[in-house]
């Protein structure tokens, strides 16, 4: 795929956001990032599917509260290797609850608390169904 | 039809025997921590959820269908989309900003957001997996002509390819070109050849 | 705020090479490249002050701007890119 196209200068790809894809194939490749583009079409998993209504769901108009550009830039704040490596989803609940924080939606202590009640629930059922 | 989901207890499904993975421990603790906070409620999950499930690709084929063969509808719907899908008895009035670019026979378009992954949905139905890859937003921009032969899609050289990259706030979709004598076919006919991919811009349509 | 647009239908722009690291709509792979205003898209909400204040937010005036692929990515495949980009991003090049 080498021609003699421009390439980007090096300080303009230290100066990439890793949501800012276009061009940047050779990041994808050096990512150890698949550059074919797979056809294959699954359903949404459960989970993708209610983490996508909460997305729109918080980002409409009407709510007010988070809006899609809060929304976008929570969604750019990873690093290369995590935004390349999680799936669309993951990458969104994390922003979401990041901005949730943020915005006193809840509070970090909060959300730490249900997690680990969350966590807890899931393993407790796990060692009921393993006796 | 579209279906209607049933979606009570939903968490049920995913406390199957077998590990959580972050991404459910993540999407169970934020849903139970919003309805807790009454910041969403059950009904409006449910409602979205079904909203979502009920868009498709049918509703855009339905509307470049229509297009295919109503010269001034074609007109009117390049014009204004949304103001011509009103039109036309459809509330669109929660549809982002719609642009509808039109291919012609030395002219191709193809859609992307390379920033994210805006898509018209109201249009289409949720975006494809690949449409959402980095791999598709790392190249379309800048080999359009190849990945689109990775799609099958194999352009005569004189044909220009367009790429429309959706970085603020409009949506965008490809109205793809037309059979021959379009005009006097049935219009449920000419929407079964309008494809999802072909409003994209990563197929055309079937042939009659 | 009253409509004033900077520029006209056919205006050769170049967008700005500016690093920056917080929430914009414009992609890297555009900046510093030369295009050709195809449309005014008017007033939006500006994505930059709206992402971080839901109570400081303005709008600001959007462009259709179309690049030549060639003159993005050099070579000679025939074809053009065209991006919605903001009036701040974008200055007139004297032709």
């Amino acid at each position: 795929m080498k021609d003699n196209r421009k390439v980007m200068n090096a300080s303009q790809l230290d100066d990439r956001m890793a949501h800012d894809l276009g061009g940047f194939l050779d990041h994808l490749l050096y990512h150890g990032i698949d550059v074919s583009i797979s056809q294959t079409e699954l359903p949404k998993r459960p989970y993708e599917e209610r983490a996508d209504a909460i997305l729109l769901l918080l980002s409409a108009a009407g709510k007010g509260l988070l809006n899609i550009h809060a929304m976008r830039r929570a969604s750019e704040q990873f690093n290369h290797e995590d935004y390349l490596q999680l799936s669309y989803y993951d990458r969104w609940l994390r922003a979401m609850v990041a901005l949730c924080i943020e915005e006193r939606v809840f509070s970090k202590e909060e959300w730490l608390i249900k997690r680990k009640q969350v966590e807890r629930r899931s393993e407790a059922i796990r060692h009921g169904e393993s006796d | 039809m579209p279906e209607q989901h049933s979606h009570d207890h939903p968490t049920d499904s995913d406390l199957d025997a077998y590990v959580l993975s972050e991404g459910q421990i993540l999407e169970i603790a934020l849903r139970e921590l919003l309805l807790e906070k009454g910041i969403i409620t059950q009904p409006e999950l449910n409602q979205q959820m079904n909203i979502t499930a009920s868009q498709s690709a049918s509703f855009g084929a339905s509307i470049i269908a229509k297009a295919w063969k109503d010269r001034e509808f074609k007109q009117a719907l390049l014009y204004d989309p949304k103001a011509a899908i009103t039109d036309l008895g459809y509330d669109v009035s929660k549809m982002p900003d719609l642009v509808i670019v039109e291919n012609k026979s030395q002219l191709h378009n193809v859609v992307v957001c390379t920033l994210c992954s805006c898509y018209p949905r109201h249009m289409l139905g949720p975006p494809p997996e690949w449409y959402r890859s980095a791999a598709y937003r790392a190249r379309i921009v800048r080999d359009p002509r190849e990945v689109l032969v990775e799609f099958g899609l194999s352009l005569r050289a004189d044909v220009k390819i367009r790429v429309y990259d959706s970085t603020a706030d409009l949506r965008y979709m490809v109205m793809p070109l037309g059979p021959q004598g379009a005009e006097s076919m049935a219009v449920d006919i000419l929407e079964t050849l309008v494809t999802r991919d072909s409003m994209i811009g990563v197929g055309v349509p079937k042939l009659p | 705020m009253t409509e004033v647009q900077e520029f006209q239908i056919g205006q050769m722009v170049n967008v700005k090479n500016v690093c920056l690291k917080k929430h914009h709509r414009v992609p890297l792979y555009l900046k510093g490249k030369t295009g050709k205003v195809t449309e005014y898209l008017g007033l939006v909400e500006n994505p930059e002050l709206a992402a971080y204040s839901k109570d400081n937010t303005g709008l600001y005036p959007l462009y259709r701007v179309c690049f030549e692929h060639k003159s993005v990515w050099g070579g000679e495949q025939n074809g053009q890119i065209f991006a919605d980009l903001a009036e701040k991003w974008l200055c007139k090049v004297e032709v």
